[in-house]
């Protein structure tokens, strides 16, 4: 078990939320979105330019910058393989 | 499958509450998370025709409609904007909480109230739900999007959750209409008794996201909800359209395509329109007497209206395009992939939304500004949008590039000149809006901090009755323009063409009153490289874009040199390539709207943000086309 932060977190990789460090209220838009404590996020993919990252989290695919992304603190469960 | 039949709860119902005196039932409030359906199942209902679009944050105010297609015309149904939660961050759900609380107002409190939930993700929709359970209105929930659910393999045991809710619960098809019948079931049973199937229920005590979030998952989770697998289809497509190298060509290709083809399919459109309304307004000469309501009724309201007429196939297929694009979940990942320059000039992710929806016209776009939750970037946001080119603009983009450039056409036929001048002309629109708002960014504004955050939802196939729908509206809109504002304007233009009388007969064009403010006015434009007539048309376009077009068919019209020829070919002797190329110039950079104004002053609340934004684009509009003409007519 690591920790690391969404932006840097691999592609096809999955881990859990631990805890988000960011104002009260962009936390109280993300946690609408799903965004939480003990939420599953999936690194989906990358936008053509790198940046922003498509994750997937309670079904729905959602597309965050990395400066948000750099800010959501994850415990890393297991790498996923390509055949998902 | 437990999924199949819509359920009302009835047998599990609970005891009833003692009636209190029958209150007859009259508003009905929709609400739901963004674009889980919502505006959908009100046309449904309603048979109001509202937006539909695959993208989230399309419904910014609140809309309502009688219930006529369910046969309640007795009833309202206000449709709220698409909300996560109560929580009055942003003007969104402010405007939700004050119409469900009964404060807004002249909106009566609702009655009771439709919760929309997406039942393809559950464990999220549902944090939605406590909130608006503890209003204490009746409430039946609705699970949209059944077909998508059943398709993926999803389960809800919808009696499972109707007993954990504490209200009516039904599995609904808003795009299909399955099980919609559930609703007037509801609301008729309502109207016998005022108090509906509620019961207590533990929701969360605190309302934080939190503890919403916790309530929902244990409730999906006690239900045996099962989430339906991925959609295989939109990771498929998704990794095409957002791959490195595809995905940014893909898009190019879309762009110049739709240009091209609202150029090559619709200009022949055009031109057969213009045909037919010539040959109907000749035809009508014959048949009215030759005295002065023959120029009154061809002159003065048929010639400019037809003249702006003729350039709906051009706006159909472009909203046909939008509609297509919006509707598959497209724009979404055309978003995703232009945020990178989005950045670059400071602007805030969520800007982009309002931005695209105002390349169709500015006034929806700068209502949907409400849901940028800080004040300046949402002025900022309100000030760059009427750069966005917007539908308007298409009638003179289009007369000016079909009079003066050559159809020439490049790489076997793919790419023509004309819709390459018509993409730069919106790109122009475009980057004065970025400059702008990169000025503003280093003076006004702080850097932001709100999240880009943008769902990007699963493909679907745009279905014919929405597109058409559109259409539709856009048709209807054009159409009600043409034959009020722009007829006005039209109409006084010709009145000024023809006054003072002499001797009963009517002036001639350069010594009426509009050739005096004409030739008044000249000096000001003539640098500009346009004529009396074009500064006329400038004026009356301050009341709307199109205008300009409706009145310079009038005055060419009524111009003995240029009576009979076509608009196109009288423009082409009038006015020089670099003027003409500046007048499309100044069309992409001033503020000539004066609707788009009063929304600026409405939104804004102050006379002082519509009056700058008008000074500053009608100065960059000014001088841009200046320099233009000046730097064309020596190169050309």
């Amino acid at each position: 078990m690591e920790f690391t932060d969404l932006s840097r977190a691999k592609v096809g990789s999955m881990g859990v939320v631990d805890h988000i460090d960011l104002p009260e209220d962009v936390c109280h838009y993300l946690a609408h979105l799903g965004f939480l404590p003990g939420t599953t996020i999936e690194v989906l993919r990358s936008a053509p330019a790198g940046d922003p990252r498509v994750y997937r989290l309670d079904g729905v695919e959602v597309g965050l910058r990395s400066d948000t992304a750099r800010h959501i603190y994850l415990k890393v469960a297991e790498p996923v393989g390509a055949g998902r | 499958m437990s999924c199949h039949a819509p359920v009302l709860d009835l047998t599990h119902e609970p005891e009833t509450p003692a009636q209190i005196g029958p209150k007859p039932l009259r508003t009905v409030a929709l609400i739901g998370p963004p674009n889980c359906g919502k505006s959908t199942l009100f046309n449904r209902l309603t048979g109001l025709r509202q937006k539909v679009a695959n993208y989230p944050g399309v419904t910014v105010e609140h809309h309502s409609g009688k219930m006529k297609a369910i046969g309640r015309n007795d009833l309202t149904l206000i449709d709220l904007p698409g909300i996560y939660s109560l929580a009055t961050y942003s003007e969104d759900a402010r405007v939700a909480v004050e119409v469900l609380t009964g404060k807004m107002r002249g909106v009566p409190k609702p009655d009771c109230v439709l919760l929309v939930l997406d039942a393809t993700h559950m464990n999220r929709q549902l944090m939605l739900a406590a909130p608006v359970f503890s209003l204490g209105l009746p409430t039946l929930v609705l699970l949209n999007m059944s077909d998508q659910l059943d398709a993926r393999g999803g389960k809800i045991d919808t009696l499972a959750l109707a007993h954990a809710l504490g209200h009516p619960v039904a599995l609904i098809s808003a795009a299909n209409g399955t099980g919609i019948e559930v609703i007037p079931e509801f609301l008729q049973r309502m109207g016998n008794r005022p108090e509906d199937g509620s019961r207590p229920v533990q929701l969360p005590v605190l309302q934080s996201a939190a503890s919403c979030r916790s309530w929902a998952t244990q409730v999906s989770q006690r239900t045996k909800y099962q989430a339906p697998q991925a959609a295989l289809w939109t990771r498929r497509l998704d990794s095409v359209l957002l791959h490195r190298v595809w995905g940014p060509l893909v898009f190019l290709a879309v762009v110049i395509g739709v240009f091209q083809v609202v150029f090559a399919a619709g200009q022949p459109l055009s031109d057969w329109l213009t045909e037919i309304l010539t040959r109907a307004g000749a035809h009508a000469a014959v048949l009215l007497p030759n005295n002065w309501l023959r120029p009154l009724l061809l002159d003065g309201l048929w010639n400019g209206v037809q003249a702006v007429l003729v350039f709906l196939p051009q706006i159909l297929l472009l909203f046909l395009f939008i509609g297509i694009l919006e509707d598959s979940g497209y724009l979404a990942r055309a978003a995703l992939i232009a945020d990178r320059a989005m950045r670059v000039i400071g602007l805030n992710g969520k800007a982009f939304i309002p931005l695209l929806s105002a390349y169709a016209c500015a006034v929806p776009a700068i209502m949907a500004t409400r849901t940028i939750e800080n004040k300046r970037e949402r002025f900022a946001t309100i000030l760059i949008a009427p750069f966005m080119t917007c539908s308007a603009r298409l009638p003179i983009y289009t007369l000016v590039i079909a009079a003066f450039i050559p159809n020439h056409m490049y790489m076997g036929g793919v790419i023509g000149l004309r819709a390459m001048v018509m993409l730069s002309l919106y790109a122009l629109g475009f980057l004065a809006a970025m400059g702008t708002a990169k000025l503003l960014n280093s003076s006004v504004m702080k850097a932001s901090h709100a999240p880009f955050v943008l769902e990007l939802p699963q493909y679907r196939w745009p279905t014919v009755q929405s597109l058409s729908l559109r259409l539709y509206d856009r048709g209807q809109l054009f159409l009600k323009k043409a034959g009020t504002i722009i007829l006005a304007c039209t109409f006084t233009v010709w009145l000024l063409s023809v006054i003072p009388l002499h001797a009963g007969q009517f002036s001639d064009l350069t010594s009426s009153a509009i050739g005096h403010l004409g030739h008044f006015i000249e000096p000001v434009i003539r640098p500009l490289g346009f004529n009396w007539k074009i500064g006329i048309g400038l004026l009356s376009s301050i009341v709307a874009r199109e205008v300009i077009v409706g009145t310079l068919g009038t005055l060419y019209g009524v111009d003995p040199a240029t009576h009979s020829v076509g608009l196109q070919v009288a423009l082409r002797h009038d006015m020089t390539l670099a003027g003409a190329i500046a007048l499309v110039v100044f069309f992409a950079f001033a503020m000539q709207c004066t609707s788009t104004l009063a929304v600026v002053r409405r939104e804004t609340n102050s006379w002082k943000y519509p009056a700058a934004q008008f000074l500053y684009m009608s100065g960059v509009a000014y001088v841009a086309a200046l320099v233009t003409n000046q730097v064309l007519s020596r190169l050309f």
